[in-house]
């Protein structure tokens, strides 16, 4: 019998860095950070779950074929965990994570470093990643859609209750390759923003739920909408002030490896 | 981690679960014990999806996997797809 179930962790949990400034300075405004080169288990190549380096909120992938795939350079040269876009995703409904991400109406962020690889003449919707309940209408979530051209863009989504709410970036600003997306969420509506530029708007009150968190496609019980592309760092915060959300991306620009 | 699927039809659900099972159990005795290789969930037709035991997926991302011949005989009232299409939000 050949055991391929490495259990390899990468890196510790604790605040170990260099110096300068990290995600993890942002103290009690950083909810949970997700980021490749830390906190990855594996069996083969296989992700079976990553952990988050702010608490230690794990998510998982028990199936073998649902599983993304974890390289020390898939993200061009980075650490970076791929998605096929068919059915691989990781999910956490951890009573401690589920506790701390903002619900209802309550204010929070999310950001991702990512590589998006479907094509432009793909008509699909795909869900990066974001947390929420049975559907569009109780769910914040970060997506790449397609736009006339045909170009994939970025955008947001999240639901209010009786409707699901999207903003995204012009047409023009494709999310072909790699990408800092950021997705604001406020009580009185949500901005997407891509690469530090500001994108769209919509007004509306989000209602929602958190019943798990989700990376590689949507929050509904059986994931669908998956992501097609590469993870680097996936990150859930509270609401921002200009200047963390200047030190953020700052930090996170150089992590598109371009 | 890329793989295709096998998708039954929606008359052969006890042909599906055979074919899942037997994954399920070559994957726990080879390569995971206690693991899971597979799911069974219906696509947007209502047709039956499991993920195919056999290239391209594999454990390491180098090693050809070649599948049990008692494994593919499971799967003879499906048919090999590279993706399947799922049901829309609920």
């Amino acid at each position: 019998m050949l055991n391929l179930s490495l259990g390899l962790s990468l890196g510790s949990l604790a605040t170990q860095r260099r110096g300068g400034w990290s995600p993890l300075d942002l103290g009690s405004k950083l909810i949970a950070w997700w980021d490749a080169s830390h906190g990855v288990t594996l069996s083969g190549n296989q992700v079976t779950a990553w952990t988050d380096r702010k608490s230690g909120h794990s998510l998982t992938q028990a199936t073998s074929s649902a599983r993304p795939t974890w390289s020390a350079t898939s993200f061009n040269g980075a650490p970076g965990l791929t998605f096929d876009g068919s059915d691989d995703e990781l999910t956490g409904t951890g009573a401690g994570l589920l506790a701390a991400l903002p619900s209802g109406s309550s204010p929070s962020e999310l950001w991702g470093v990512v590589q998006q690889d479907a094509p432009g003449s793909d008509a699909g919707v795909r869900h990066l990643g974001g947390y929420g309940g049975v559907g569009a209408l109780d769910r914040r979530i970060l997506t790449r859609s397609q736009s006339p051209g045909p170009v994939s863009t970025g955008g947001l989504q999240f639901g209010d209750g009786s409707a699901n709410r999207v903003a995204g970036m012009p047409d023009s600003a494709s999310l072909q390759s790699r990408h800092v997306m950021r997705g604001v969420y406020l009580s009185t509506g949500g901005t997407y923003h891509q690469d530090g530029s500001i994108g769209n708007t919509v007004a509306a009150t989000p209602a929602t739920t958190a019943s798990r968190l989700r990376i590689g496609g949507s929050t509904q019980a059986v994931a669908n909408l998956l992501w097609q592309g590469k993870v680097r760092d996936y990150m859930v915060t509270l609401p921002l002030t200009s200047d963390e959300a200047a030190k953020l991306l700052a930090f996170l620009l150089p992590r598109r490896a371009l | 981690m890329a793989n295709k699927v096998v998708i039954f039809p929606s008359s052969k659900q006890v042909e599906a679960q055979a074919y899942k099972a037997a994954c399920d159990a070559h994957f726990a005795a080879t390569f995971e014990p206690g693991g899971q290789f597979a799911y069974i969930r219906n696509d947007a037709f209502g047709q039956w999806v499991v993920p195919y035991y056999g290239h391209p997926w594999n454990m390491d991302g180098v090693t050809p996997f070649n599948p049990p011949a008692e494994i593919e005989a499971l799967r003879v009232d499906g048919v090999l797809h590279d993706f399947a299409v799922w049901p829309e939000e609920e």
